[in-house]
């Protein structure tokens, strides 16, 4: 194929950034410029219409899920007993379809997307029987959380870098956005997941000056002079700033101006898909500070409302929503009783499923607060395998052989249309 | 006489690089070993600096003074970096005010591993506390451990942001006891939680006054029978309550558990000063010597490490990604600058602009640390995009001065040019590969298309910077 035939062929985004970065006087050394993944002509492809995409929100730290999913009607008089400093007061709860849970009232537009019908709490999630790590500890816990794994795999590859392994090649198939590169995109065998910034500054890429174009060239011109089976650092970093510079100049067309915050990540999530030109389906950011050891009720005083505005900001700035659901997750739950005025790392915790193909409704079993309800060690009994979430996410929504991928097979919940 | 590319290595992972001068200066040590103790025995490495960064007057909202202090404190520390030198020259004096590579890297170290963060101050009084703990950091990088340890228990920054200053005897706050153990000392799967809340019950009592200053509350601590990896007593944190009889956490982990946390930490330095990927062997070889006074003093493992053969080895030569601080101090130092750039109003600057390069002074997403993952952020795009802006400010400034060295670029042959650029930046042109080749292409092109001095110079210098050769060395 020559470079006209390869013109010819790149779908019209692909072909305007090619003419871009090249000054329009392609030939064959500028084309291996071009190409440094390989891949270039895949991952500009838009998607099509009712492609799925995910958009999973981790809630750093561990949340306390008691705290937002509250257990309310007799469930809530053990609740309250263990930890009466920072209970929800039962009153104030937003009523959910069983008596048996009420949502924290500091999210009241989320309360109000599940009376519409888009919400979903599975609740109990954890990691069950699990061996070979320590479940109370952030990182460990984080990291087989994302793996999908209950004891140390062979292979350290996440969740959705197994998925994307099944998919046609594309370097931006995955994005996390104030993320960096979370195990959760990373070890599959095909590089198919890059961070994106929060801003793009004065990234040369975006609108380079005619003085600044020789830079530009020669940046992209020592990013081709590794190849991409090289990952070497020095490739990497080669590569990273010829990404960026291809990449930018699309991107600063979307991005929005305030970028700050989740809510600001969850834009600039809105506005890629809004945009769709990266063929990206799943993302990933992320909302830190929910490790409340202390000051549990002012931390979540303050991020819940962020959250809940983000969330619903979100859908609401996406021109079509239909396709489109967010997973709100976070690495374990905390203790059953609070101490002076919080809670400790625990077990057990709720997944939120949020869009249009989602059926509203809680799932799974709530774990209880009673002395006699509680795991041998005194924390919450998990109830519901993160497998379950998973698996129905693969193989209901993002498509794909959920036994093979997630690698152990595991009912759904039902919690997709 | 030392291999000058051998005190180059020495001298870029021990501290930020040296010049050609200093690397003329330090090969004149008769061995590898003699260069390693002058580093390490260097008097400058103790410090008792102690920087105020005030916040600004004028806006009194206490969030943005204290967000403004430690983008103070982070610019600052950063121009420490920058300054310097393995090999001052001057008057005593001088030489004696000089920063100390080595101390300013490992405070960063110590920053990065015993974690506090902005993120948790409530006032201006507990933001404060970070600077007192980045003094305890300076006092101790390469002191004995379990001082470092002890004092850091007791530090109120750590008692803030592990919410210990909380615990009580009746409601034990299990944070400070678990990352003690889990990321300060022995490492996940060398602890149980049955250790974990004996280690947060000993701690109960440690806390603070009302001006933020850390004091022992007896009348909240547990003085009753806790049980620590196996052992039945009443367990302090370090000593403080005097009713431990001598069974005290911090002590206990340095002594009984030594071989174990030297381990923990030898294999964390080895990673932050040669390569990530050390043997199992490596590894006890650094914690034998960690701990071979009988004690954990740092002094051995620093000088373990950089006498072991592994530090020396190929995979550690093959270069080592610069994270964001030495990323920055490396430009500053090869344009020259006292000091980094002030952005906006001069209530941000250079700190700040390394949020998104993965590494923001002071203000760690989590206690999790800057040196575990072998995938950190500063690899990327993102970093990149913040890398642009950095280096567009900090050579902006350089060519706002009409007598700064780059001038004097224009005036030479295009591989003359980069050549000397890439020696600012402490790369031997030999070794540079496909970064001078594109640098000279590049320069070549400017100067052919006639775009002008400035713009020659601002693009050679954000090209080098930007590289391959200078980011991972």
């Amino acid at each position: 194929m020559d470079t006209n035939d390869l013109l010819a062929s790149l779908p019209d985004v692909t072909r305007r950034r090619f003419l871009q970065v090249t000054g329009g006087t392609a030939g064959a050394a500028v084309l291996a410029q071009m190409l440094p993944f390989g891949q270039l002509a895949a991952w500009a492809d838009p998607l099509p219409p009712g492609a799925p995409i995910l958009v999973s929100v981790y809630l750093g730290g561990g949340l306390d899920g008691a705290h937002m999913l509250v257990p309310a009607g007799p469930g809530y008089g053990a609740y309250d007993d263990k930890r009466d400093n920072i209970a929800v007061p039962e009153a104030s709860l937003l009523s959910l379809s069983s008596t048996e849970n009420g949502l924290n009232p500091l999210m009241p537009k989320l309360h109000a997307r599940y009376q519409a019908g888009d919400v979903a709490f599975a609740r109990g999630v954890d990691l069950l029987n699990p061996s070979g790590f320590e479940p109370l500890s952030h990182f460990d816990k984080t990291d087989y959380v994302m793996l999908g794994r209950t004891a140390p795999p062979p292979q350290r590859n996440g969740v959705w870098a197994r998925w994307a392994d099944t998919q046609p090649d594309n370097p931006l198939l995955m994005a996390t956005v104030d993320f960096g590169m979370p195990v959760l995109f990373t070890g599959g065998a095909k590089q198919q997941a890059a961070a994106l910034p929060t801003y793009l500054g004065d990234a040369l890429g975006a609108n380079p000056s005619p003085q600044e174009q020789a830079l530009v060239d020669a940046l992209l011109a020592l990013d081709a002079d590794y190849v991409p089976a090289d990952l070497s650092l020095p490739s990497r970093v080669a590569h990273a700033g010829g990404f960026a510079l291809r990449t930018t100049s699309d991107l600063a067309s979307a991005y929005p101006a305030d970028t700050d915050g989740i809510d600001g990540s969850m834009g600039i999530i809105a506005a890629l898909i809004n945009a769709n030109i990266t063929g990206t389906q799943v993302y990933a950011t992320v909302q830190g500070g929910y490790d409340t050891h202390s000051n549990q009720l002012n931390d979540l005083g303050y991020l819940f409302p962020r959250l809940d505005d983000a969330i619903d900001e979100f859908f609401a700035a996406l021109v079509d929503p239909s396709n489109v659901i967010v997973m709100v997750w976070t690495e374990f739950g905390r203790t059953a009783h609070s101490n002076p005025n919080g809670t400790d790392h625990g077990k057990a915790n709720n997944v939120v499923l949020a869009g249009p193909r989602v059926t509203a409704g809680l799932y799974g079993s709530q774990p209880g607060f009673a002395p006699n309800e509680l795991d041998a060690n005194g924390y919450l009994d998990p109830t519901t395998d993160f497998g379950s979430v998973y698996s129905e996410l693969i193989s209901d929504f993002l498509g794909g052989d959920a036994t093979a991928i997630y690698g152990s097979a595991h009912a759904p919940l039902g919690m997709l249309t | 006489m030392v291999a000058t590319q051998d005190v180059a290595h020495l001298c870029r992972r021990a501290g930020f690089g040296a010049s050609a001068s200093e690397i003329t200066t330090l090969s004149a040590h008769p061995t590898i070993s003699a260069l390693v103790d002058a580093i390490v025995d260097d008097p400058r490495n103790i410090s008792t600096l102690k920087p105020r960064p005030v916040a600004p007057r004028g806006n009194r909202d206490e969030g943005y003074r204290g967000y403004v202090r430690i983008v103070k404190l982070g610019r600052w520390y950063l121009e420490r970096m920058s300054a310097s030198r393995f090999a001052p020259t001057g008057t005593p004096t001088q030489v004696k005010y000089v920063p100390a590579p080595l101390l300013e890297k490992m405070t960063l170290f110590w920053h990065g591993l015993l974690v506090s963060s902005a993120q948790k101050p409530q006032n201006l009084s507990e933001n404060f506390t970070l600077l007192d703990q980045h003094n305890l950091f300076r006092t101790h990088a390469l002191g004995n451990f379990q001082t470092l340890l002890s004092d850091t228990s007791k530090d109120p920054a750590m008692l803030i942001y592990l919410d210990n200053a909380l615990s009580t005897k009746d409601l034990v706050n299990e944070n400070y006891g678990r990352e003690v153990l889990e990321l300060f000392s022995l490492g996940v799967g060398n602890y149980t939680q049955t250790d974990v809340i004996g280690a947060s019950r000993a701690g109960t009592g440690y806390t603070l006054d009302s001006r933020a200053k850390y004091k022992f509350d007896a009348a909240i601590h547990d003085n009753t029978t806790k049980t620590f990896f196996g052992v039945d007593g009443n367990w302090d944190l370090t000593g403080a309550a005097a009713t431990s009889g001598g069974l005290d956490v911090v002590p206990h982990l340095c002594t009984t558990k030594q071989v174990e946390v030297s381990t923990y930490l030898a294999k964390l330095l080895f990673q932050y000063f040669a390569h990530f990927t050390p043997s199992p062997a490596t590894i006890s070889d650094i914690a034998t010597g960690f701990r071979q006074s009988g004690q954990l003093n740092i002094k051995d493992a620093l000088k373990t490490i950089f006498n072991h053969p592994d530090f020396w080895s190929a995979t550690a030569r093959a270069g080592k990604m610069k994270t964001p601080p030495e990323w920055v101090a490396a430009c500053g130092r090869a344009l020259a600058l006292k000091t980094l750039p002030r952005y906006g109003n001069g209530d941000d600057g250079i700190s700040g602009a390394t949020d998104q390069m993965g590494l923001f002074l002071f203000n760690q997403p989590s206690v999790f640390g800057w040196w575990r993952r072998p995938e950190p952020r500063w690899i990327g795009y993102p970093a990149f995009v913040a890398k642009v802006d950095a280096i567009n400010s900090m050579a902006g400034q350089a060519l706002s001065k009409g007598t700064h060295p780059v001038y004097t670029l224009g005036a030479m042959p295009t591989a003359t040019a980069v050549d000397t650029v890439l020696g600012w930046f402490l790369v031997d042109p030999a070794t540079a590969g496909a970064t001078r080749t594109r640098a000279i292409e590049m320069l070549d092109r400017q100067r052919t298309e006639g775009v002008g001095d400035y713009w020659e110079h601002l693009n050679l210098i954000r090209f080098i910077a930007l590289s391959p050769a200078v980011q991972v060395n």
